[in-house]
């Protein structure tokens, strides 16, 4: 009969004061690159399209969106205008309302 | 902490709770009964020296269990042997540090200063790398003996997560 066990849950003083001292802007920051480019995946699952194709279409090297997507890309306005325009997607939405 | 790699090796698969989340599950390992995980020893080799590239890191594995999953564009692929599934996390070229990950979800492990021209060229890292190919080794051949399975959410995994590498090495 074999074991059947789950992982033992596991924390420790380390990671928990390392997660702490993080500093919020920094994780936030990191957070919104992260679902950005989870977003532009999941837009090329969804045009069935390789990273190449992307590429090939924005005439840029592959190598550009292999970084875009790797979640540490700080993105221009330009490039996700761009991004958006040959995905049609919509990446960042402008909020509309007036502020007082 | 150095490992030898004629040495027979024993170690325990965990759930790293601060990080698993809907998403994606997280683990990492307990080598030999040692106090600590192979993860918490690379955090607390690395923030003295490099606070901010840790803050991302941890950032980024927060956000990869609740929120996006373990895609694979995250990771830098072919960072072991064929097969292996090691990879690291994607990072700056201009980062000092590099997380080793083994992805069948995705298991974190451990890394060290990249400095390196070639990871030949740096103890540290070489050493990191091949303990995770080890790791990688006898996770799979349990996986293959069906010691270790996915339960039915594809997510989780259960089994005899306490491994004992039964080979003569020497």
């Amino acid at each position: 009969m074999k074991t059947m066990n789950e992982a033992r849950k596991y924390t420790s003083p380390i990671i928990q004061e390392a997660l702490k001292n993080i500093d919020p802007t920094r994780r936030e920051t990191l957070r919104r690159r992260m679902l950005i480019s989870a977003r532009i995946d999941d837009a090329l699952k969804a045009k069935n399209w390789t990273q190449k194709q992307l590429a090939d279409a924005m005439e840029k090297r592959p190598s550009e969106v292999t970084k875009w997507l790797s979640g540490n890309h700080n993105f221009t306005l330009e490039s996700i205008f761009q991004i958006e325009k040959h995905l049609g997607i919509t990446l960042i939405k402008v909020a509309e309302e007036v502020i007082v | 902490m150095y490992f030898c790699w004629l040495c027979k090796m024993k170690f325990e698969i965990v759930e790293l709770l601060d990080f698993s989340g809907y998403k994606a599950r997280i683990y990492t390992v307990i080598l030999n009964h040692e106090p600590l995980s192979i993860f918490d020893n690379f955090v607390k080799e690395n923030i003295p020296i490099f606070p901010e590239e840790i803050d991302d890191i941890l950032s980024k594995i927060e956000t990869i269990g609740h929120e996006t999953g373990a895609r694979e564009h995250f990771f830098k692929p072919n960072e072991g042997t064929l097969g292996d599934g090691i990879c690291a996390l994607y990072d700056n070229p201009d980062n000092k540090i590099r997380l080793y990950c083994i992805k069948y979800g995705s298991t974190t492990g451990g890394g060290g200063r990249k400095n390196v021209r070639a990871l030949q060229d740096d103890p540290k890292l070489k050493h990191e790398n091949y303990l995770l190919r080890k790791i990688s080794n006898l996770i799979t051949k349990a996986i293959k003996e069906g010691d270790i399975s996915w339960a039915a959410d594809g997510k989780r995994l259960i089994g005899n997560l306490i491994i004992q590498d039964d080979e003569d090495n020497e």
